[in-house]
């Protein structure tokens, strides 16, 4: 029969308390990895529920809030340096309202040019205007006094001969010279009167038409200098709100830069944009219901009302704010009016779900 | 007579111990190797665990698995929240981009874009800064263990000894600013790269110039719908797949354990580590039963029944079998517990001690069924004439 002595009871009482001790330890051990390694499901508390449709079967778009004038995108003909920056974001503007004014100084310095230039052809055609001075006509008077006074002598000394006789031998001589003085004192006589008609005449009409041209010319040469000026200054097309300002006073601008110089746009009623993607389209009706939703939670909805769709059907620009964009797919743009137009919660340029209510996608 | 039979198992200390070790080291190998295993397999799906808030994954049909990626069309994201039963959907963005540290180090790191406005899969536990962090402008949100590892700075800009990336720090991501905002903590992926969350919009320009953004889109079900029911009609819709989250674990592992060598490498492991409980402890049990076979005879002469001998191997069995699980599976876990989890994955899962526990006894019974053969076919003479 087996008989362990006392020494081998001990270690049997080591072997069998302390291994099955260390045993049930690995075995606890074990129940702890396996409870601490259980995934954790993370708290996904930060995350916002994103918009939900309203209508069980839709079709669903991304909007871009737009004013109803759209965005004005206000341009320059000219470039420039900008000289003054006349409003500021978000301010109400008048139609004809100034915007920004590029710096005039040459145009106005230009402008001066041509007025001064205006005055002097005013001046020569006022000048040809009031001839002829009464000096010079005077002085023709007294030129056709003078000759008649000729003439009176040159016929009296040609008389007063033929009254001494006819025979005489100094009238033989005389008579033809005195004969021939009256004929020439009758021609100074005549040429002080043509010279008297020409200075009451005054300025030639011929003249007078170039001076009047030249002060055309001087006049049209300052217009221009003034329309110069008015275009440096930019003015509302419309009247609404600037949307965004792109320059300040001291920037050089150039027209097709690309750059929005100043944005404006009605923002009552603001419009909204939608995307379809064309293999949706067809499910669009324009009467159906539609809704748009803001994004971030704000829980907000917006009841839209059909305006138009565009006829097109265009290619989609990835809307990632990268200027460079992308063609995506094809998409049908539809316009709508937000039925509540005093929502300022909304901005133009703003991207909101949009769902319309459209017949089942499946199943057709 | 219960107690004679462990006294002759506990008083047979070679044999005790040798059975022991067996049996320990047997567990041993059984559940460590099936627990870097699950943990190794479970890395290849850790993001879908990670993100418990969507209930549908939408996928290219063409996509084997999570890191697969296929992308899709950016209007697929409203086309699936045009389906019935669905409640919401979002894009994400999920990729591979060149980060350049301040120190001038680059690394390949995963990035996730989340959804700007809900920020839908975001990180699953913050340690540092908040999610909402990621609305300010360049924000980024990386992985703890990437801070410590690959982001770890040999030169900070700020001069000093090496330390871990921080909130505050800038990096470059495809050579544009990005900018430190929070720390999470996120499941390791496979290939180990870092984990770098930012906003889907902000991923996107990261990004190099691709046709398609969208990754992957999640979803969530209207309560009530039916999950089967809508990715049907999304598939008949858009053409694309849509898992449940269990469906994507299950298709993304599928892919690793048929295409990759990873399972029959583990497996045979495992099945070693059956065969040397067999051969070891098996053996050296049997051994033990044919040892003693004198004192079960000498029992049966005295009377003892078949029952009572049948039990009492049962119980030194099941003793033996007992504690060299327990010791096994102790040294498992105190590995397990001591080997930090980014270094080897390691993931003790429930069923990995059941096993090991099942294997164990599957050897101890054998043996033991063996060793009992003989006991009852012992004639009591045999034992006194030798």
């Amino acid at each position: 029969m087996f008989r362990p002595s006392a020494k081998m009871f001990a270690l049997i009482r080591v072997r069998s308390l302390l291994i099955p001790m260390v045993a049930l330890i690995g075995i606890g051990m074990a129940v702890f990895t396996v409870n601490s390694q259980v995934p954790r499901v993370p708290i996904a508390s930060t995350e916002v529920a994103p918009p939900h449709s309203p209508f069980e079967e839709r079709i669903a778009g991304v909007g871009t809030v737009l004013p109803s004038s759209d965005i004005v995108s206000v341009g320059t003909a000219l470039a420039g340096v900008v000289e003054v920056v006349a409003v500021s974001e978000g301010q109400t503007v008048a139609l004809g309202e100034l915007l920004f004014r590029l710096d005039g100084r040459q145009t106005r310095a230009q402008l001066a040019g041509a007025t001064a230039r205006l005055g002097v052809a005013s001046a020569r055609f006022d000048a040809l205007k009031a001839l002829p001075h009464t000096t010079s006509v005077r002085e023709s008077d007294a030129a056709v006094a003078a000759a008649a006074a000729q003439l009176v002598d040159a016929t009296g000394r040609l008389a007063r001969l033929d009254e001494l006789g006819a025979n005489t031998s100094t009238s033989r001589n005389e008579r033809p010279r005195l004969e021939f003085e009256v004929v020439a004192a009758q021609a100074a006589l005549d040429t002080a009167h043509a010279h008297r008609d020409e200075v009451l005449q005054g300025a030639w009409p011929e003249d007078l038409a170039v001076a009047a041209a030249e002060v055309a010319v001087a006049r049209a040469d300052v217009v221009l200098a003034q329309t110069q000026l008015e275009r440096e200054s930019v003015a509302s097309p419309i009247a609404g709100t600037v949307l965004s300002i792109d320059i300040d006073a001291g920037e050089h601008i150039v027209p097709g830069s690309g750059q929005q110089f100043v944005a404006l746009g009605a923002l009552d009623p603001l419009h909204v944009r939608v995307q379809i993607d064309e293999m949706d389209a067809w499910r669009f009706r324009a009467e159906s219901k539609a809704v748009a939703l803001a994004r971030g939670g704000s829980r907000s909805e917006f009841a839209l009302r059909f305006l138009r769709v565009t006829p097109l059907i265009l290619p989609k620009r990835v809307l990632s704010g990268d200027s460079a964009e992308r063609v995506d797919v094809r998409v049908m743009e539809v316009e709508y009016e937000l039925e509540n137009p005093h929502t300022m919660t909304l901005m133009p340029g703003q991207l909101v779900d949009v769902f319309i209510e459209a017949p089942r996608a499946v199943d057709r | 007579m219960y107690t004679f039979a462990l006294k002759m198992l506990f008083g047979d200390s070679a044999r005790f111990y040798g059975m022991l070790l067996g049996l320990a080291f047997s567990t041993l190998l059984i559940s460590q190797q099936a627990s870097i295993f699950v943990g190794l397999m479970s890395r290849t799906f850790g993001f879908i665990t990670d993100t418990p808030s969507p209930d549908l994954w939408i996928v290219d049909p063409a996509q084997r698995f999570l890191d697969d990626n296929k992308p899709l069309r950016s209007t697929a994201v409203q086309r699936v929240q045009g389906i019935e039963g669905i409640e919401w959907a979002v894009p994400l963005y999920k990729g591979l981009l060149v980060v350049n540290l301040p120190d001038g180090k680059r690394q390949m790191s995963q990035i996730i874009g989340i959804d700007d406005a809900s920020l839908i899969a975001a990180p699953p536990f913050m340690l540092e800064g908040a999610v909402t962090d990621l609305r300010k402008p360049d924000a980024i949100i990386v992985d703890e263990r990437a801070t410590r590892r690959e982001f770890m700075m040999q030169h900070p800009p700020e001069g000093g000894p090496p330390r871990p990336l921080r909130v505050g720090d800038t990096l470059e991501l495809n050579d544009q600013r990005a900018e430190v905002v929070g720390i999470c903590k996120a499941t390791q992926t496979f290939q180990s790269q870092p984990v770098i969350y930012t906003t889907y919009t902000r991923a996107s320009q990261f990004a190099p110039r691709e046709r398609r953004m969208v990754t992957m889109i999640l979803a969530k079900l209207e309560p009530g719908a039916d999950v089967h029911t809508v990715t049907e009609a999304i598939t008949q819709s858009t053409g694309l797949s849509a898992y449940s989250s269990e469906q994507f674990v299950a298709k993304t592992l599928g892919y690793w354990m048929r295409e990759t060598g990873i399972p029959i490498n583990f497996g045979t492991a495992i099945v070693l580590g059956f065969f040397v409980g067999i051969a070891v402890a098996g053996q050296m049990f049997y051994n033990f039963v044919l040892d003693n076979l004198k004192y079960f005879g000498a029992m049966k002469a005295m009377g003892a029944s078949r029952g009572v001998l049948l039990r009492m191997v049962s119980l030194q069995a099941l003793t033996i079998a007992v504690l060299g699980f327990g010791l096994g599976i102790g040294i498992t876990s105190t590995f397990g517990l001591t080997i930090p989890g980014e270094r080897l994955a390691f993931r003790m899962t429930w069923q990995i001690p059941l096993i090991a526990a099942f294997a164990v006894t599957l050897i101890c019974t054998a043996s033991a069924a063996l060793g009992m053969w003989r006991v009852l076919r012992l004639d009591p003479a045999d034992v006194f004439q030798g």
